[in-house]
């Protein structure tokens, strides 16, 4: 028997059906899933999911519904599970008056772990933050504030390491070093789950990805598997062309439409072969003497393709 | 033991940063000039008096609520509103420990500053007039009073963004007009704690308190402080436990 791709052999992290809203809204629904040691990327678009469901896993809210379970135990009625677990927040959630340095060692001091010069310096260093580490937080870079967030994060030698959206407002350089550190916790057994909103990000980062849209989970597994079900997807694109119904005509017959309708001045085509249509329309064109003015996919965004998954599922 | 002193020493010093702490400090001098000013050609006996009533009306009646309501709704208020109070939530440390050493924190901040205006106004009359037991007074009214308002809002500033409007409309409104007229509340009234533990310590003091403390005794007060603290506490716990939190 296959394991549903949501789920991983021995996790750290349970989500069983669970759902939170908030009055009317709702921003998680009956999502189940399971994060195991190495890196997972939670993919999902702006307002996906993915913060609320972060917090979830965390403690830091409750659900509506459903049960979470981290490292076996409820968060919420269990802080003693908070000295294996870190969360790195999107938002800025850093005293601005205190150094850098100072800040990792707080958060070690509230761990009740080493929080000895040594071991402030050894999380700095992993993140790249020697230099700037004795300046006041206030004045850091967003880059800087997301790579002092992860050292206190690191301080504690978390065994689950919880980042949202780490990667927002850090330079290329940073970036790589970032993605480098969380392979090698992942390597190391630690269970690393990142959010973000980029494909490409999340497949730099992770090779499991469990991707979710309107609160709902839209797809899990590989980063190939997901690059796959979104090929499936069919595409609409609109093609301005000075002569619609032969254009129309000539494209029917060739194996990349699936449907086609001609409208004044273009022709609207659907297609689950976007690189196929690619090559079919200049070529069809050239054939009947026709000219192509635009080539416009009508829903290329992430969230198409996510609500897609999602429909699929 | 060490995440509690970590998470207080933090509290404390954010409780009072630097222009705050000077602009509030120079406010609690005011009672103590109002009192030089106005006893400059005075007895002993009526610089007691002036003494027992600046100390009630400007300092225990004004200076120290504002101050300790400022410092108490921000204790909790400021981590939510500056979106780090999942940093100390996400710690090893029960919530119970957590309210605990924030009411703590901002009693002791409250006190800090308060404890100056004490000082200043019952040094004053001491150096003139020579009878320490104000001081004395002064100081423990300082320590029971800030507690119970820092026991009170310390959870309302974590609840809500206008504690500190709030606190200003109770203690103008309610305790400074309202419970003058019903006395039967005075113990609804956090200042008036310190007045009972003025007039329970300072020798001939109460018969200048009558009309704000009714017959309220410094035991009595004592009490009803270690109330407001164990439900300041408990309802910060409550809040922590079952509220989202930022």
């Amino acid at each position: 028997m296959t394991l549903d791709p949501a789920f991983v052999e021995h996790p750290s992290i349970e989500i069983d059906v669970v759902s939170k809203w908030f009055g009317q809204k709702v921003a998680v629904s009956n999502l189940s899933c399971s994060f195991g040691p190495g890196v997972t990327g939670l993919l999902g678009p702006n307002g996906a999911g993915k913060t609320t469901l972060l917090r979830l896993i965390a403690g830091l809210t409750d659900v509506s519904d459903g049960r979470v379970t981290i490292l076996g135990v409820n968060p919420r009625s269990h802080h003693a599970v908070y000295r294996s677990v870190s969360l790195v927040p999107d938002e800025d959630s850093v005293y601005e008056d205190m150094t850098g340095r100072r800040f990792v060692r707080y958060a070690a001091q509230l761990a009740d772990t080493d929080a000895s010069p040594s071991a402030v310096d050894e999380a700095i260093t992993l993140v790249d933050m020697q230099a700037p580490s004795d300046r006041l937080i206030g004045g850091y870079s967003k880059g800087m504030r997301q790579r002092i967030k992860v050292a206190a994060a690191l301080v504690t030698h978390p065994e689950v390491l919880i980042l949202d959206e780490p990667l927002n407002g850090t330079d290329p350089v940073q970036r790589a070093h970032l993605i480098e550190l969380f392979h090698e916790l992942g390597d190391h057994g630690k269970t690393v789950i990142v959010s973000s909103h980029v494909l490409e990000e999340v497949e730099r980062v992770s090779s499991r990805v469990i991707a979710i849209v309107d609160g709902r989970l839209a797809a899990a597994g590989s980063v190939e598997a997901i690059r796959a079900a979104m090929n499936d997807k069919p595409y609409v694109v609109r093609i301005s062309t000075d002569r619609p119904r032969e254009l129309g005509s000539a494209l029917f017959a060739t194996p990349s439409v699936s449907s086609i309708e001609a409208i004044p001045d273009a022709v609207v085509i659907r297609t689950q072969d976007i690189a196929g249509l690619g090559r079919d329309v200049p070529a069809e064109a050239q054939r009947i003497g026709a000219r192509v003015l635009s080539f416009q996919p009508q829903d290329e965004s992430l969230e198409s393709v996510f609500r897609y998954l999602v429909e699929r599922r | 033991m060490r995440p509690v002193l970590a998470l207080f020493t933090v509290s404390v010093s954010q409780a009072l940063p630097r222009r705050r702490t000077i602009m509030l400090a120079l406010l609690e001098l005011a009672p103590a000039a109002i009192y030089l000013f106005a006893t400059n050609s005075r007895t002993s006996a009526a610089a007691f008096q002036g003494v027992i009533e600046i100390g009630t009306s400007t300092f225990l009646a004004l200076v120290l609520p504002v101050v300790a309501i400022v410092i108490a709704a921000g204790a909790l208020g400021n981590e939510r509103r500056d979106l780090t109070l999942s940093f100390i939530a996400l710690r090893p440390i029960r919530r119970s420990v957590i309210a605990l050493t924030k009411v703590a924190a901002a009693s002791c901040a409250a006190i800090g500053l308060n404890v100056i205006g004490a000082l200043a106004l019952g040094i004053s009359h001491t150096v003139r007039f020579g009878n320490g037991q104000v001081i004395g007074g002064l100081v423990a009214a300082t320590i029971v009073a800030s507690i119970a308002y820092a026991s009170v809002f310390v959870p309302l500033g974590f609840l809500t963004d206008r504690a500190v409007i709030i606190g200003m409309a109770y203690l103008l409104i309610f305790e400074n007009g309202i419970v003058f007229a019903l006395s039967g509340l005075v113990l609804l009234s956090p200042w008036r704690l310190g007045a009972a533990t003025i007039a329970g310590i300072v020798d001939g003091s109460r018969v200048f308190f009558d009309g704000a403390i009714g017959d309220l005794s410094m035991q009595r007060a004592l009490v009803a402080m270690l109330i407001y603290a164990l439900i300041g506490v408990g309802s910060t716990t409550w809040l922590l436990r079952r509220r989202d939190l930022a």
